[in-house]
């Protein structure tokens, strides 16, 4: 399963301007998510996870700035997203890429019902499609009249100060049978029960893994070719985690889309992503296959990582040390400090992000590298 | 016409939650027997408003004028008389009739109340939303502005403005032409950043500044006392609703779900008002409830001062004005009561009724005491 690169995230780096200093909170991030893979983003609190999501979709919030680097993005041609206006920004966020949040319920807004939500994301970017299609179902009912008019004339030009006043005296009822149509088979396509009453549910009246359903529902709403989901199963208790988990699984066979699955569970990982990527300190350091990185890690990083997780019968290890601080960070290689192999080099020049077995890249001098 | 009953059917279960919420407010609203008392204040004002021309027909061309009863200012030129059937409420300096100016004068109280409010309402809402939401240099731009308005006492700054105000405004076109570019090109940056428009826009902008000099053409704008009491109070007020407004909406900017719909598209435009006025909305209708009644107080205040409504017109506080030489007459105290009595009965009374229905809103419309 080696796909074309989806999404291709190059020597992306981020700081945040702070009164403290600057924090270099991504320095030289190198990522590639290939068509119909979940691709596990895995590191600690504060390693960098969430900011290369974000800078996918441009939404670094505002003491931080995207410094330097290429997201290039395959389905437009293989754009920079960074050097995109605000305008094709808009047409991309939801559509092309889409996301899902850890807090699922914070992310619904509480004055609206689920289906308010999700046809918002509709009309934002199919608009023209559902007017067409609804323009179409009369025709073909033999209704053709002020309505489908209203909607032609809407679909040849949204932004018509025009067309937009004339809708105004349609009640639009084809239209909104076809998006209220199109919210419950989406709501139906993340296996929730009864959609129609799901539908007109408040969130607080969603349970956390409805609503976290309803959420993903909402980034689906586009068919995104890629999701990203920011440890969207971190509040859920453990049924509901397995099942938001198959679902996701579920998504990537049946819609082919590429999805970043950001977590700090490497038992998530285990179970549903076909590569991992591990981050430490604002780097990426390792990316390989799933079964190939739990069965052979090799940065010591990683390494350590694995070992650390509690198991029976063991005794509990950790790593020492502490992680670096991101302002003013240590030269070279960023886990030098805590790491039993450091060499001289490692002080003094960053190790490069380089291939050491097939489709296995490392940031390690232990493996070639110059 | 098919589906009639099915739609109605739809209908009825799609407004299901949005009545069973009215039907809540309305049970609390019933428990609560202040509430319950400023809402009765409040809709018998109403309802004298609605009918007043049916309670005291108007006699001259302007309704708002009260009538002057000559035949008996011919006889007592100036000195009040007390309630008689020719005039329930009695007569005030001049022989003005006390019952008519008291009917009208609600409408005048709504008329200011619910202008007022309501205009700096809509100021307060697009300065606060401006400055909340970009923050940054524009925030700090507008908030200054706001302070600078705050930092002096509110009704004697409107009092300097009433007076400083000239009965009719020339407004120079050329002027109006630059204020309206500049807000524009404000407008351009904030929503539609589209650097082609904004130049045209400040190619104009530029034009209009050099033609200000000697523009000759110019519109005459004439202004009553009343408006120019109005203008004033709205001039004093819009800075308190754009502090609520910017609060809330610094809150609610920051909230997961306007990230959410930022990460799915949304534009500027479409989350201020699907996200975020939404939910800051409640907070300022709240506060605008309980400012109607206080703001007809203030402009009774001014007319009370003599710089409000003029002499003869049915305001509430114009009439207490004109009895002010009339408190107290030597050897009969409280001759002349009902001249000051009744109309300060019913301006108390129409702010108390605001104020009941403001608070009673606001423990309503709570989502934390509500449900206790």
């Amino acid at each position: 399963m080696s796909g074309k690169n989806v999404v291709e995230v190059q020597n992306l780096s981020v700081k945040f301007y702070t009164y403290a200093g600057v924090v270099e909170a991504l320095d030289g991030v190198n990522i590639a998510i290939r068509e119909g893979e979940i691709l596990g983003l895995v590191g600690e609190t504060g390693c960098g996870k969430s900011v290369t999501s974000l800078s996918i979709l441009m939404l670094v919030p505002p003491p931080g700035k995207i410094e330097g680097g290429n997201i290039r993005l395959d389905t437009r041609g293989g754009v920079d997203i960074l050097a995109m206006d605000d305008a094709s920004l808009r047409s991309i966020r939801g559509k092309d890429i889409a996301m899902i949040f850890q807090e699922p319920r914070a992310y619904l807004n509480p004055v609206y019902d689920v289906d308010d939500q999700i046809s918002e994301i509709i009309l934002v970017h199919r608009l023209p499609e559902f007017l067409n299609k609804a323009a179409q179902t009369l025709e073909t009912k033999k209704r053709r009249g002020f309505e489908s008019n209203v909607y032609r004339r809407l679909a040849k030009n949204p932004g018509s100060w025009a067309a937009r006043f004339i809708s105004r005296f349609s009640r639009k009822r084809q239209f909104q049978k076809e998006v209220k149509e199109e919210v419950v088979r989406i709501l139906k396509s993340v296996e929730i029960p009864d959609p129609e009453r799901v539908a007109r549910m408040y969130p607080h009246e969603l349970s956390g893994g409805m609503a976290q359903r309803a959420v993903i529902a909402m980034a689906l709403a586009c068919n995104p070719t890629m999701l990203i989901a920011d440890e969207p199963t971190t509040n859920l208790d453990v049924t509901v985690q397995a099942q938001i988990l198959n679902l996701v699984k579920l998504l990537r066979d049946n819609l082919k889309s590429a999805i970043l699955y950001i977590t700090h569970d490497l038992g998530v990982v285990a179970q549903v992503c076909d590569r991992v990527a591990v981050m430490y300190a604002g780097n990426v350091v390792e990316t390989a296959d799933v079964f190939e990185l739990f069965d052979s890690p090799l940065h010591p990083y990683t390494r350590a990582l694995l070992e650390s997780i509690p198991r029976p019968g063991k005794a509990f290890k950790s790593i020492p040390g502490l992680v670096p601080s991101l302002i003013d960070p240590i030269s070279g290689c960023r886990f030098r400090d805590r790491c039993q192999y450091a060499m001289e080099i490692c002080r003094k020049v960053k190790p490069p992000f380089d291939q050491a077995k097939k489709d296995h890249f490392v940031a390690c001098y232990l493996y070639g590298g110059s | 016409m098919v589906d009639m009953k099915g739609r109605w059917q739809e209908f009825k279960v799609s407004m299901r939650p949005r009545l069973k919420e009215y039907a809540f407010m309305l049970r609390r609203m019933r428990q609560s027997p202040l509430a319950m008392v400023g809402l009765v204040i409040v809709l018998v004002f109403a309802a004298i408003a609605v009918l007043a021309p049916v309670l005291a027909p108007p006699q001259g061309s302007d309704p708002f004028m009260i009538p002057k009863d000559t035949s008996l200012a011919n006889v007592r030129p100036v000195e009040p008389i007390p309630p008689t059937t020719n005039h329930v409420f009695g007569t005030v300096e001049l022989q003005y009739d006390l019952y008519y100016g008291c009917i009208w004068g609600t409408i005048t109280a709504f008329r200011i109340g619910l202008l007022v409010v309501g205009v700096s309402l809509m100021i307060g809402l697009l300065v606060g939303t401006l400055a909340g939401f970009y923050g940054g240099l524009l925030d700090e731009i507008l908030m200054r502005f706001t302070d600078i308005i705050i930092a002096f006492p509110g009704l004697i700054l409107a009092m300097a403005f009433v007076i400083a105000f000239p009965q009719a405004i020339q407004i120079n076109l050329s002027f109006m032409l630059l204020v309206v570019f500049v807000l524009a090109s404000f407008g351009i940056i904030a929503f539609r950043p589209n650097k082609k428009l904004l130049l045209i826009v400040q190619v104009l902008l530029a034009f209009s500044l050099l033609s200000i000099f000697y523009s000759p053409v110019s519109l005459g704008l004439s202004l009553s006392k009343l408006d120019k009491v109005m203008v004033a109070i709205t001039l004093v007020g819009w800075p308190g609703y754009t502090r609520v407004i910017r609060g809330e909406i610094l809150r609610v900017k920051n909230e997961d779900y306007v990230e959410a719909s930022r990460a799915s598209g949304s534009s500027d435009s479409g989350i201020i008002l699907r996200h975020i006025w939404p939910n800051t909305i409640y907070p300022i209708l709240i506060v605008a409830t309980l400012d109607i009644g206080s703001i007809v107080l203030s402009a009774a205040a001014l007319s009370f001062i003599g710089i409000g409504a003029p002499q003869g017109f049915a305001d509430w506080g114009q009439i207490i004005q004109s009895c002010r030489n009339w408190l107290v007459t030597p050897g009969q105290i409280f001759a002349h009561y009902h001249t000051f009595v009744i109309p300060g009965l019913f301006i108390s009374f129409f702010v108390m009724g605001w104020n009941l229905l403001g608070d009673a809103l606001r423990d309503i419309l709570d989502p934390i005491i509500r449900r206790k």
